[in-house]
């Protein structure tokens, strides 16, 4: 059951999916093209679009596939899916974890598309196109370099990052469509949303506060800071990463991807 | 053991109670009809069997199954509202069936797709209201299911067309099924009935026998449901 429940995820969604990074890829490569051969400022202008559309990316297909998520579990083809003899549970996960891996993707497509993005970007202020690849590859030579648990780090958070994207949107469209809630339609889906946006924006600010944090000022050499108030002692611009921020925002999203794990298993109402 | 069992079942929509306590049993091998006056609860007490409201109170079981995998795997629920995707083919929502639903039956689906008259290759966004309710209704009964839930199958549909739907609905239906129809059309539906339970505020208010309730009150169906909510 659950490789066919993956399957009919794909064939539901590779369309959309494949479109979008199509029209991405198009509109980057055209604002790419554009701000090498325009004149100033149209070719900042361009090369800042270009940015933005490889960046718009990343975001579009996790929303993509939860409003797909959305429309086949609590709208029109929820039916559907409900009446599957599978568990709740079942049907979540594989759900969710189609939309991890869909967004994962995306995340490295994405990442390609800053490449001729960068390239543009660069040579609106001269820098040749060869060079802005070698600052690329010196940007990764640093991360290969960098210590083994930091590495670690990097790596555990890149492979959580596409959580943290997509759980929004499957705790709002799972809690917000509970009985409690759900007869204001996919307004409750729009405040639930909202609600978790200010909770994670509060938890993150406090977290702020919670040490330590990564004094990068010295790299590859990192100290820990086990001030709470390092981070606004040493200045706004400077090196310094706060770990409780990411571990806060991965905490949350592992307990509210669990939370909406449990509403749609156990709290489903379809109207 | 009974296809359906119902003990003191009770639905809320915030302050509003859908169903009110309602107790039922329905034996297996009967067409029934669910009748009864708009908003008397007929929906939602087909959605709590077929595991679309989790949130109620009170016992369901179907076949002994409280509504779950186990019993979603012998209940064919065919909603009121479109559930299938707009951009699917007939096709590739049978595939899509066959691909779920372990006792469904393609050889069935395609024969009633040919006695509706539908091209297997059309849209569903290409099809009228009475067209994919037809669609609708031969993807439903061509699983092999124990249980067949039907929400309003014949309404909104001209009345040619309604007999058509019933026909497909009992054309080789397997005769140990329940299958258990919610309507208001009872003129329509009578002929296909072996038993009905008529609802009102949420409780059923009488259930028997077609044969014996025309016996018994020397009326139709279609009269007794009009005096009974008169």
């Amino acid at each position: 059951m659950i490789r066919t429940l993956f399957k009919h995820e794909l064939l539901r969604t590779w369309r959309p999916f494949a479109l979008v990074t199509l029209a991405v890829t198009l509109v980057v490569a055209t604002f790419s093209g554009a701000a090498m051969l325009l004149p100033a400022p149209l070719n900042v202008l361009f090369a800042v679009l270009a940015v933005f559309a490889a960046a718009g990316y990343i975001v579009a297909v996790p929303l993509l596939i939860s409003l797909d998520f959305y429309r086949s579990t609590y709208s029109k083809t929820g039916y559907f899916t409900a009446a599957i003899p599978a568990a709740g549970s079942t049907i979540f996960t594989v759900k969710a974890a189609y939309a991890y891996l869909a967004t994962l993707l995306a995340l490295a497509i994405g990442f390609l598309l800053q490449i001729p993005a960068n390239i543009a970007t660069g040579a609106t202020s001269g820098v040749a196109p060869r060079e802005t690849l070698a600052m690329l590859g010196r940007a990764l030579e640093a991360i290969g370099e960098l210590p083994a648990w930091l590495l670690a780090v990097f790596v555990v958070t890149v492979l959580l990052y596409p959580l943290v994207m997509i759980t929004p949107f499957f705790f709002a469209a799972t809690v917000g469509s509970e009985a409690w809630i759900n007869r204001s339609g996919f307004g409750g889906v729009v405040l639930t949303w909202f609600l978790y946006y200010v909770a994670t924006q509060i938890l993150g600010v406090l977290s702020l506060f919670i040490p330590p944090s990564l004094d990068l000022r010295r790299f590859p050499d990192i100290e820990l800071l086990w001030d709470p108030m390092a981070i606004f002692k040493i200045g706004d611009n400077a090196p310094v990463l706060p770990v409780a921020v990411f571990v806060v925002l991965f905490g949350v999203a592992i307990v509210a991807i669990g939370w909406a794990k449990v509403s749609y298993s156990r709290r489903l109402e379809l109207r | 053991m009974s296809a359906i069992s119902i003990r003191g079942l009770t639905k809320d929509y915030g302050k509003f109670r859908a169903i009110n306590g309602l107790d039922l049993e329905l034996p297996p091998g009967q067409i029934v009809g669910l009748l009864g006056e708009n908003g008397c609860g007929k929906t939602t007490l087909l959605k709590v069997l077929a595991g679309a409201l989790t949130q109620y109170g009170g016992e369901v079981s179907i076949h002994g199954h409280r509504p779950g995998p186990e019993s979603k795997a012998i209940v064919s629920f065919l909603p009121d509202a479109s559930f299938l995707p707009d951009s699917a083919t007939i096709d590739f929502c049978i595939r899509m069936y066959d691909d779920f639903f372990a006792d469904f039956s393609r050889e069935h689906a395609s024969d009633l797709i040919g006695f509706f008259g539908l091209d297997p290759s059309r849209k569903l966004s290409t099809l009228s209201k009475g067209m994919r309710e037809k669609a609708q209704i031969a993807l439903a009964m061509s699983r092999r299911a124990k249980v067949y839930l039907l929400d309003e199958p014949i309404s909104g549909v001209d009345p040619a067309a309604r007999d058509i739907l019933l026909q497909a609905i009992i054309r080789d239906l397997p005769p140990e099924a329940l299958v258990l129809i919610s309507t208001h059309l009872i003129h329509d539906l009578e002929p296909i009935l072996d038993g009905v339970a008529f609802m009102r505020y949420g409780q059923v208010l009488l259930t028997g026998d077609v044969d014996d309730l025309r016996t018994q009150h020397g009326v139709s169906i279609d009269a007794l449901f009009r005096k009974v909510y008169r």
